[in-house]
C-alpha cells in the first residue's frame, strides 16, 4: 500500500509543479488554425460553394457560426470533393467538441442514434476504426472499456444487465475464463 | 484466409495512388504497446501489441479504402496472434450508389459487428435511402476470430432530408447452419424500425424509439423509448425505457440468453449539470433492471455512476472524481475513482487513475480491490509520440501486482 500512495502522491506533485505549468497554454480552437487564404484557390479550382461552410450568413463576420461540418467534407470523409489531411489532431489539438446528444450517458444510448442515422456518426467518425476500437479491438496492455478492478466484480453487473455484455462479447469470451481456458491475466 | 485477405488489400492500396493528376490522401497510423508483468502462476508475461492502420482516398477514381490490424507477440511465452479488423474498399461509381466491399464494421439495423461483407448504399434523389448488405460476421474473442457466424443478409430503408427527424425500417436474415432435416434451424429473422424527432419548443425534447422483433423465434428482442431534454443551457437529461429478450431456441447463445430465462425490463435516468461553465460539470447515470433470471422468478438490479468533471484549462488540468454502485442477484459493490489528466505543455502530458472497489458477491467472495495507474506521454517530432506507464493492483487474485508499460505511436499523412 505504501508504494501505491507513493506513486499517487508523486504523480500529483509532478502535476502541480509550477515551472511546468507555466509552459501550459490555453486551449486552441480549430478556427484558430484555419488559414482562409491557403484554402481559397483550392475551393475555386473545384467550384466548392461558400455555403458549404457559411450556411449561416452571420458566419461571414462571426467565425463561431461557421458550419464545422464544412471542414469535414474534405478533411474527414471517405468521399471528399478535395481530400485534405486526415489527422484529426491537426485542428483538434486540445480535444474534440461534443455534440449536444453526447452530453448525457452517451455510451449507454449511442446504439439507438447509430441505428437511426449512421451518417450522423460518420460526419465526425468517418473511419469505422473508431467503432472497432471499442467493439472489436483487443488490447492486452491498457485499460480501455473497463477499469482493472472490473474483472473482479463483473458478475454483479452482468447479472443486472447481461445485454450490455452482448454489445462486444460472445459467450466464448465468458468460457475463456470460466471453463478454465484462460491464457493470461489481463 | 484472413492474412491472405489483408496482404491482398495492402497490395491493392498503392494502385489508388497511380493516377497522374491525383489529389488523394494517404494516412498511416501505427502503435506499439508493451508491458511486463507476472501472471497468476508466477510466470513472467511480456505482451506486445502492434496496431497498424492505413487509409487512402483517390477521388479521381471515386475510390477510398482503409485497413486496420493487430499483431500480438509474447516473447516470454512464445505466443503470436493476429487480428484483421477491417480491409475495406469504398467505391462510388455513380452519385447515387456507394459500394463498400471487404472486411468492415457492419452497423445496419440489428448489427454492430465486423463482417466480411458487401454493402450497397443506394442514394436516389427522393426522400428514401436504401442499404442492402450480405456477409459473414466475424467475432474477435480469443482464439475465435476466424470462426464463422453464419451468413447475414439485410436491407434498411431510411428517411432523409426531413429536418430534426430520423426514421428507418430494417429486415435481416441470419443463416447459421444448413441442416437438411430442418432448413430453418438456428435462423434469425429480424424485422425492426426506429424513429426520432426533436421538437423545437423550449426544452428541445428529442424523442427516440426502436422496436426489433425476431420472427423466427417469435420474440420481441428489443424495445426502446427515450427522451433527451435540455431544460436549461446548463442541464441535459436523458430518460429511457427498455424491454429486451433473447431467442432461446437457437444454438447461437447470447449472454442475455445465458443469464436470463425471460424478459429484461429496464429504466434509465441520466443527467449532466454544468455547475460552472468550462470548469465544473456533474454527471450521473442510474439504471434499474428487472430480470427473469430463473423460470418465473424475477430479481432487481441497480447500476449507478456519478462523477464530477473539473477542468482548469488554463493550466491544462482535468480531474474526474467519481462514485459507482451496483446491486443485483450477483451481489453488491461500492466504488470510488479518481482520474487526473495534465497537459504540462503541448508536448508533455500525464494521466493518473486510482480505483477502489468494495464488493460482496452471492458466492461469498468479498474483497476490497485497489488499482492505480500512471502514464506520462511525450510528443516527438515527425509524427512520433512515446509514453511510459506504471500500474499497481491489489486484490484477492494478486495481493501485489506491479506492471511496467510503454507505448509508441506514429502518424504519417501525405497528399498523393
Amino acid at each position: 500500500m505504501g508504494l501505491l500512495y507513493g506513486v499517487v502522491v508523486a504523480g500529483l506533485l509532478l502535476m502541480a509543479c509550477p515551472s511546468l505549468l507555466a509552459k501550459a497554454k490555453k486551449k486552441s480552437h480549430p478556427y484558430d488554425v484555419y488559414v482562409h487564404d491557403m484554402h481559397t484557390p483550392r475551393y475555386e479550382a473545384i467550384n466548392f460553394s461558400c455555403e458549404n461552410c457559411h450556411k449561416d450568413p452571420a458566419s461571414y463576420g462571426d467565425k463561431t457560426k461557421v458550419n464545422p461540418m464544412g471542414c469535414h467534407m474534405c478533411h474527414n470523409s471517405p468521399n471528399p470533393p478535395l481530400p485534405g489531411p486526415g489527422d484529426c489532431t491537426m485542428c483538434h489539438a486540445d480535444g474534440f467538441p461534443k455534440p449536444e446528444s453526447h452530453k448525457t450517458d452517451w455510451t449507454a444510448k449511442h446504439q439507438v442514434y447509430a441505428k437511426q442515422d449512421p451518417a450522423y456518426c460518420t460526419q465526425c467518425h468517418a473511419n469505422q476504426n473508431f467503432c472497432i476500437a471499442c467493439h472489436g479491438r483487443r488490447d492486452t496492455v491498457q485499460e480501455k472499456m473497463h477499469r482493472r478492478n472490473f474483472k473482479l466484480y463483473h458478475s454483479i453487473e452482468a447479472r443486472a444487465n447481461p445485454r450490455k455484455c452482448d454489445a462486444c462479447h460472445t459467450v466464448n469470451f465468458c468460457q475463456e475464463c470460466h471453463a478454465g481456458r484462460e491464457t493470461s491475466k489481463r | 484466409m484472413t492474412i491472405r485477405l489483408f496482404f491482398l488489400f495492402v497490395a491493392a492500396l498503392p494502385l489508388l495512388a497511380v493516377s497522374p493528376a491525383s489529389a488523394g490522401q494517404f494516412d498511416l497510423n501505427a502503435s506499439l504497446l508493451g508491458q511486463v508483468r507476472e501472471n497468476t502462476s508466477g510466470l513472467k508475461e511480456a505482451p506486445l501489441n502492434g496496431y497498424f492502420g492505413i487509409a487512402m482516398t483517390q477521388p479521381k477514381w471515386h475510390l477510398s479504402g482503409e485497413t486496420d490490424m493487430r499483431l500480438f507477440k509474447d516473447a516470454a511465452r512464445k505466443w503470436d496472434d493476429y487480428d484483421l479488423y477491417q480491409a475495406v474498399l469504398h467505391i462510388r461509381p455513380l452519385e447515387v450508389l456507394q459500394i463498400d466491399f471487404g472486411r468492415q464494421f457492419l452497423n445496419e439495423g440489428f448489427s454492430a459487428e465486423i463482417a466480411d461483407a458487401i454493402r450497397l448504399k443506394i442514394l436516389p434523389p427522393g426522400p428514401i435511402d436504401i442499404t442492402v448488405y450480405s456477409g459473414i460476421p466475424r467475432t474477435v474473442e480469443t482464439g475465435d476470430f476466424d470462426k464463422n457466424n453464419g451468413l447475414l443478409t439485410g436491407i434498411s430503408l431510411g428517411l432523409k432530408n426531413v429536418p430534426k427527424t430520423s426514421a428507418q425500417i430494417h429486415a435481416a436474415w441470419r443463416k447459421n447452419n444448413i441442416r437438411w432435416q430442418d432448413l430453418r434451424e438456428n435462423d434469425d429473422l429480424l424485422i425492426g424500425a426506429n424513429l426520432s424527432h426533436q421538437f423545437s419548443f423550449k426544452t428541445r425534447p428529442l424523442f427516440y424509439g426502436l422496436i426489433e422483433y425476431d420472427a423466427a423465434a417469435r420474440v420481441l428482442s428489443a424495445g426502446t423509448l427515450g427522451v433527451d431534454l435540455y431544460p436549461h443551457k446548463r442541464v441535459a437529461i436523458t430518460a429511457e425505457f427498455n424491454d429486451f429478450n433473447a431467442n432461446r431456441s437457437s444454438d447461437r447463445t447470447t449472454i442475455l440468453g445465458l443469464f436470463t430465462r425471460g424478459r429484461l425490463i429496464s429504466g434509465r435516468l441520466a443527467s449532466t449539470w454544468t455547475i460552472v461553465p468550462d470548469w465544473l460539470d456533474l454527471t450521473e447515470s442510474y439504471s434499474y433492471q428487472r430480470v427473469e433470471d430463473r423460470p418465473g422468478l424475477r430479481s432487481n438490479g441497480h447500476l449507478l455512476d456519478t462523477a464530477l468533471e473539473i477542468s482548469i484549462d488554463s493550466i491544462g488540468l482535468h480531474l474526474t472524481p467519481g462514485y459507482y454502485f451496483s446491486n443485483s442477484f450477483g451481489g453488491t459493490l461500492h466504488g470510488g475513482r479518481l482520474f487526473v489528466m495534465e497537459h504540462f505543455t503541448d508536448k508533455i502530458s500525464a494521466e493518473a487513475g486510482f480505483d477502489w472497489t468494495r464488493y460482496s458477491k452471492v458466492t461469498g467472495n468479498d474483497d476490497n480491490a485497489y488499482s492505480g495507474v500512471l502514464w506520462t506521454r511525450y510528443v516527438l517530432p515527425k509524427g512520433f509520440a512515446i509514453a511510459g506507464g506504471f500500474e499497481y493492483n491489489s486484490n484477492n487474485l494478486f495481493r501485489r501486482d506491479i506492471r511496467g508499460s510503454f507505448r509508441l505511436d506514429y502518424h504519417f499523412g501525405h497528399a498523393i
